[in-house]
């Protein structure tokens, strides 16, 4: 290289020449093309209609903006009307084919109009462009989006995405056709289009507002602090303080109208939406499974994320049945699995995954096929159920390949994920689920990851009822407990028969003004889209039945799209293309996704490195104290009143038993001896509710400590906290007790344990199930509690 | 240094290598060796300035990225301003909806090279309101009033061809 430096240059601290470039920074108040988006939303009876408002304005100099926004919306939405708005001129954009609304846009711009072209890349990420903005003016562009809310636990779910994350996109760099900045790969050949750049600072306001309709309680978010106003038959709810295009918008509340219901249905007299309730909870019986636990430890995975990862698999792995087998894969750039095929379930193999799940760390690439694959691969033995528990944050680019690598294996078990980010891949980890005859559970790093793993586990596997359709429905969907399903039902029949494997009912649809028949199409194509995903030779035969759909309810698909064209005033001068970049997902880590390696640099995964350096440090198996260490936190809250027990009626009686638990506390803690500091450093530090670290303290075989006292105390311990084998998010420690316990009925405090929570579960006051706790403690002379307590 | 050192890029296409190595050589000297940054942009840096829209995504002959001239003076000017202390962040908002023009001028002045003004548009940039006319109840057209002489005119003759059933 030659240098051209010369002595007559200025030196490299005069400021001489430098003017134009510092009035560059200096000059700009309002730099990027998008200055605001306002999100107004509507839910009533289980539907939202959302109206989103992207601000677009062009920076003063001397070209007109073409602006490219790549963004999010809710994967299960229904793009219905969209309207460009310049000053007092609305225009109301035509839904054409695709290529069609791409001509008309490219035949705007160069006669200088303004214009509007929307087009759907994913279920979930659009584009939206505009061209020709002079030079200091705005713009506005309307979005209208209809969908039907998740239904989880007996709460609704509205999740509103704000962001595209940086996805992991696998494969050799093939070209690069779109707007964004990841090139187009063999693996996902639209990469250049779901990619936008990452904007590195500042955000741009989001004004969010959502109006419920109807009697609601329970009103929370996870991602926002909220301001909640109660006005004419409703809530208005929106984030107090400043929001920004960094998080989804996570609302959740109850409208206390799922008791005692079956079904409830909707209609607007061409299509009918029918919400169906899982049958009232009953105890499992299930098969005993092979359970393939597969964590996502990829860089994107840093922080609080990896952090929630590992508690999630911890619950999800104490949560195994005796009986049960299971199988740990971590996956980032490659896959390392705790050991090579099935592991039984025993109190070593416990604590060892334990120590694997709290060595793993994040970084690396996101190759979610090879794992997948793994964890579906051979055959399941009859008499077995083999369930996969996928929990990422969703971020790859290559969905369709996944999506049908669940579908081609789904004979051999069935797929659930857990989705934990706070701009999650939501349309990825419901495909999976859909395809693979499992639920989506979409969490936060900031929820208690426990409890959600909690109420998986009583889905988990085992559908309360199979095959449940009606005439005229689309498809036939399983029930799984505290997931009722919406099953779409062309027509608006008076009354909808539901039947189905251990389900009967009918129901009567009320009459609601959301245009149901267009959500109804928007269900049909994503139907399409996943057979067109499956089965890519389809396609051909597939695109014309969309195209129909889409074109005759004006919906935005991978086929049509929306154009608007402002033909008053034409452009003529140059113009300047700006892709808005995004923010980076809140909580994420600028190393993990500030400069994604290239693909072709794919680094083996490191993760449980630092596994190996610590068993050849400590070669012998765990103390069986470390049982004991978490239980002695969970008294401790309780008498400290540190965490908050979980909302259960039981809660109110916690002063009255202080000393019962008190002696409890002292039996544990009898039995601990220290534990290893460094043990406890490398260990998973157990949070959340006071149940779920007891439950972390149960042995594989559904004994605490294979004592019938101290199982028996436990078990109590649960009952008075609100979980019975029916009820509470306990579910499966107390089933699991409570089978211990019936092997050891002659034991009086078993017997009375068990009848205390036979009790609880016919409804028993928790002054009366105190009542069997005094009993217990005080009881049956010579007995191993009675001892310790006394000692 | 001769006035035409950055000018003469104007027209050229480079590959990535290329590009790294025009840039070094207009910025040898010009950003401070004890700035916080590396004085001279690698690949890496180029790649990682793309992803942050900093710099544009070159056209693909195949699978062979071409960069231009645009390309060139944003890497320029992003580490001229980085010499100067400013923040990648800074940049970013900076150099968005910049022309090429504006930001080759920039940079050049700073390097202390003169670049000829490239040639002056045809036409000024200009917004021209274009008229609606209805010329039959749900037709309406949009005509220029700077390219057609008389629209009123041409409003009639085009309502009366549409009366006529279309046979003028």
């Amino acid at each position: 290289m030659t240098s051209l430096i010369s002595p007559t240059l200025p030196a490299p601290h005069d400021d001489r020449g430098f003017g134009g470039l510092i009035a560059l920074v200096e000059g700009v108040e309002h730099p990027l093309p998008l200055r605001e988006v306002t999100v107004r939303g509507h839910i009533t009876g289980g539907f939202a209609r959302t109206v989103i408002e992207q601000h677009f304005a062009a920076p003063e100099g001397t070209a007109a903006l073409e602006a490219v926004h790549i963004f999010p919306l809710p994967p299960d939405g229904a793009v219905t009307e969209v309207e460009l708005i310049a000053g007092d001129v609305v225009v109301r954009a035509e839904c054409h084919e695709r290529k069609a609304a791409e001509q008309v846009f490219e035949k705007a711009r160069e006669s200088g109009h303004r214009a509007a072209l929307l087009t759907a890349e994913r279920a979930d990420v659009h584009t939206l462009r505009v061209t020709n903005l002079p030079p200091g003016e705005a713009i506005q562009v309307r979005i209208v989006v209809i969908e039907a809310l998740d239904n989880v636990d007996g709460r609704f779910q509205w999740r509103f995405p704000t962001v595209v994350a940086p996805r992991f996109m696998p494969g050799n760099p093939t070209g690069h056709a779109g707007p964004g900045v990841a090139p187009d790969t063999t693996h996902v050949p639209d990469a250049s289009r779901i990619s936008p750049p990452l904007r590195l600072k500042g955000g741009t306001t989001l004004d969010l507002e959502v109006r419920v309709e109807g009697p609601v309680s329970e009103v929370a978010s996870s991602l926002h602090a909220l301001t909640v106003g109660f006005g004419e038959g409703g809530v208005r709810v929106s984030p107090s303080g400043d929001a920004s295009l960094d998080r989804d918008f996570v609302l959740a509340f109850s409208t206390g109208d799922a008791e005692q219901v079956a079904a409830r249905a909707w209609t607007d007299g061409k299509a009918t939406a029918v919400l169906v309730e899982p049958p009232t909870l009953r105890i499992p019986e299930a098969l005993p499974r092979d359970a393939v636990f597969i964590v996502d430890v990829s860089g994107s995975m840093g922080g609080q994320k990896i952090e929630a990862a590992r508690r999630a698999l911890v619950a999800a792995l104490h949560g195994l049945m005796p009986g049960d087998r299971f199988q740990l894969i971590a996956f980032s750039s490659g896959m390392t699995a705790f050991r090579a095929g099935w592991t039984e379930l025993t109190d070593q193999t416990l604590a060892a995954g334990d120590r694997w799940i709290a060595s793993l760390r994040a970084s690396g690439g996101t190759v979610m096929l090879p794992p997948i694959q793994a964890a579906l691969d051979g055959a399941t033995p009859p008499g077995r159920l083999r369930t996969v528990l996928f929990i990422t944050d969703g971020q790859a680019g290559n969905e369709a390949e996944l999506v049908a690598a669940v579908h081609n294996r789904r004979a051999e078990g069935r797929f659930f994920t857990l989705g934990i980010d706070t701009a999650v891949n939501a349309s990825l980890l419901k495909r999976l689920a859909r395809v693979g005859g499992g639920v989506a559970e979409l969490a936060t790093p900031d929820d208690n990851i426990e409890s959600i793993v909690a109420r998986l586990e009583a889905r988990f596997g085992s559908p309360m009822a199979l095959n449940v359709t009606a005439p005229g429905a689309l498809e036939a969907s399983d029930l799984f407990a505290g997931r009722p399903a919406l099953l779409w039902v062309d027509g608006a029949p008076e009354s909808v028969e539901l039947t189905g494997e251990g389900f009967a009912a009918t129901v009567t649809p009320k009459a609601t003004q959301m245009p149901l028949a267009a959500l109804l199409a928007r269900h049909q194509i994503a139907m399409l889209e996943d057979q067109i995903a499956l089965q890519p030779w389809t396609e051909e035969a597939t695109r014309p039945r969309i195209i129909e759909l889409a074109l005759a309810h004006t919906l935005a698909s991978r086929f049509t799209a929306f154009v608007a064209v402002e033909r008053s005033s034409a452009w003529e001068g140059d113009r300047v293309a700006v892709t808005q970049p995004a923010e980076l997902p809140h909580q994420w880590q600028a190393m993990s996704a500030g400069a994604p390696p290239p693909p072709m640099a794919m680094r083996a995964a490191a993760a449980p490195s630092r596994k190996r350096r610590k068993m050849a440090m400590r070669p012998s198996a765990p103390p069986p104290e470390m049982l004991d260490e978490s239980s002695l936190d969970m008294m401790m809250d309780l008498e400290m009143g540190g965490a908050p027990p979980a909302p259960s009626p039981a809660s109110n009686a916690r002063s009255g038993i202080g000393a019962l638990f008190g002696k409890v506390a002292e039996a544990f803690s009898g039995r601990s001896e220290s534990v290893e500091a460094e043990e406890a450093e490398e260990s998973v530090a157990p949070t959340g509710d006071p149940a779920s670290r007891l439950a972390r303290t149960q042995s594989a075989d559904g004994s605490f400590g294979q004592d019938v006292a101290r199982t028996a105390a436990a078990l109590l311990a649960l009952v008075l906290l609100g979980h019975t084998r029916r009820a509470g998010v306990r579910r499966r420690t107390v089933l699991k007790a409570a089978r211990w316990l019936e092997g050891h009925r002659e034991d009086p405090l078993a017997a009375l344990a068990l009848e205390a929570l036979a009790e609880a579960e016919r409804g028993a006051t928790p002054a009366r199930v105190e009542g069997w706790a005094r009993l217990l403690s005080a009881g049956a002379e010579g007995h191993a509690l009675s001892q310790a307590v006394d000692a | 240094m001769s006035t035409s050192s950055l000018h003469r890029y104007r027209d050229q296409a480079f590959s990535l290598a290329e590009l790294v190595q025009a840039s070094c050589e207009l910025l040898a000297g010009h950003v401070p060796t004890d700035a916080r940054v590396s004085p001279q942009p690698d690949a890496r840096t180029v790649r990682y300035y793309q992803t942050l829209g900093i710099v544009d995504r070159p056209e693909m002959t195949g699978r062979r990225a071409r960069y231009g001239f645009r390309q060139l003076v944003q890497v320029v000017a992003t580490k001229l301003l980085q010499g100067r202390g400013y923040s990648l962040a800074q940049v970013q908002t900076a150099l968005s909806g910049r022309t090429t023009d504006q930001i080759s001028a920039a940079a050049a002045s700073a390097l202390g090279v003169s670049l000829p003004p490239s040639p002056p548009p045809a036409k000024p940039a200009v917004v021209r309101p274009l008229v609606a006319a209805e010329l039959a109840p749900g037709i309406t057209v949009t005509i220029d009033p700077a390219r057609v002489a008389d629209v009123d005119d041409l409003v009639r003759r085009l309502s009366a061809v549409l009366a006529s059933g279309g046979s003028s």
